[in-house]
């Protein structure tokens, strides 16, 4: 049964073992305060995406609050094409919180996930 | 809204859901912070003495409640609310409070704060892991320093509620304050917790930190 924000479907429901971070870091094993993302970016050698158009699947995205503490991380499933506009849809998997995981548009998370604004990958 | 109105739409589902996408402890918090009805009952708890002893009751029950064992407990946020209102406007009573939070099978966030109120860190290791929760602490103090004119903290002696022996695995008794501060206290979490904090006034900023004084 699809349910969530906008467009966003969830996918799977697990109990709330895991969060964003436990999601896509430590393989939905455990749950990881976000406090600790930039110490995993720095050990696991992820560099940050300057430019958009490096973006490929697989590559992490980063949310930010309002007052710029890191709210939410995804993963990037899906990229679009650019539309004439210069906008393109990105699709992102991602576990909010201890509801469950979702796919959805980058864009397109509750309030609370604050906003997407960083990309990251391990790609060298 | 009043009390009764704060009180349940923190324990309805719907606030439930709403907290539980965030993706950790201190966003937790911080987002319980600007829901209406939270800001409503911290601002009568600073207000009203009285309040403090509703909010013990409401956690004994809602810690107390049945739970599916396969689930999350359904009570989880309203609980981890619940108790922090207690630990930053009325921090002796948070003691007692987070005694039944722990005891709550299946909870995360309130788990964890009920954690962090019986076992404060005591070296830079513990001051580390305890950096997921600092909203939570930077807002007790900065509440606790807010309402220091009002002289929080003094448990009127004599008044009574529910409490649940930390002896015995389960089932409530009523105790007086006077119990409380001689015998559960000091064989739950050590006597040393036992203290009467005034707060100085400062700027009045609620994220400031207070400074404690015996």
């Amino acid at each position: 049964m699809a349910r969530g924000v906008g467009a966003s479907i969830q996918v799977r429901s697990l109990r709330s073992t895991y969060n964003c971070l436990g999601m896509v870091f430590a393989n939905r094993r455990t749950w990881v305060e976000p406090e600790h993302l930039q110490l995993i970016l720095e050990e696991d050698n992820y560099r940050k995406l300057v430019d958009i158009n490096e973006l490929q699947r697989g590559d992490v995205v980063v949310y930010h609050d309002d007052d710029g503490d890191i709210s939410h991380v995804g993963i990037v499933i899906a990229i679009n094409p650019w539309r004439p506009d210069e906008t393109r849809d990105i699709f992102v998997l991602s576990q909010w919180g201890q509801d469950g995981e979702y796919f959805h548009l980058v864009d397109d998370v509750p309030h609370h996930l604050g906003q997407a604004n960083e990309y990251w990958t391990d790609r060298q | 809204m009043n009390w009764q109105d704060a009180i349940s739409q923190i324990e309805s589902s719907q606030l439930d859901a709403s907290l539980n996408v965030v993706s950790g402890t201190n966003a937790f918090f911080k987002a319980a912070d600007k829901e209406p009805a939270v800001r409503e009952a911290r601002r009568r708890l600073l207000q009203s003495g009285e309040l403090h002893e509703d909010i013990l009751n409401r956690i004994y029950d809602l810690a107390d409640s049945d739970v599916d064992p396969q689930y999350a407990n359904p009570n989880d946020a309203a609980l981890a609310i619940l108790l922090w209102l207690s630990y930053f406007t009325f921090p002796d009573y948070a003691h007692i409070a987070a005694g039944y939070v722990r005891r709550a099978p299946q909870c995360w966030y309130a788990k964890k704060l009920a954690n962090r109120i019986l076992n404060p860190p005591r070296s830079e290791g513990d001051n580390e892991s305890a950096a997921s929760i600092a909203y939570a602490d930077r807002l007790h103090w900065g509440l606790a320093h807010e309402s220091s004119s009002k002289s929080v903290t003094h448990i009127p002696l004599g008044s009574k509620f529910r409490v649940n022996s930390v002896m015995n695995a389960r089932g409530s008794r009523s105790v007086t304050a006077a119990d409380y501060h001689s015998q559960e206290l000091g064989q739950a979490t050590g006597a040393s917790r036992v203290n009467h904090k005034t707060f100085a006034v400062d700027d009045g900023s609620p994220w400031s930190l207070g400074h404690a004084s015996s």
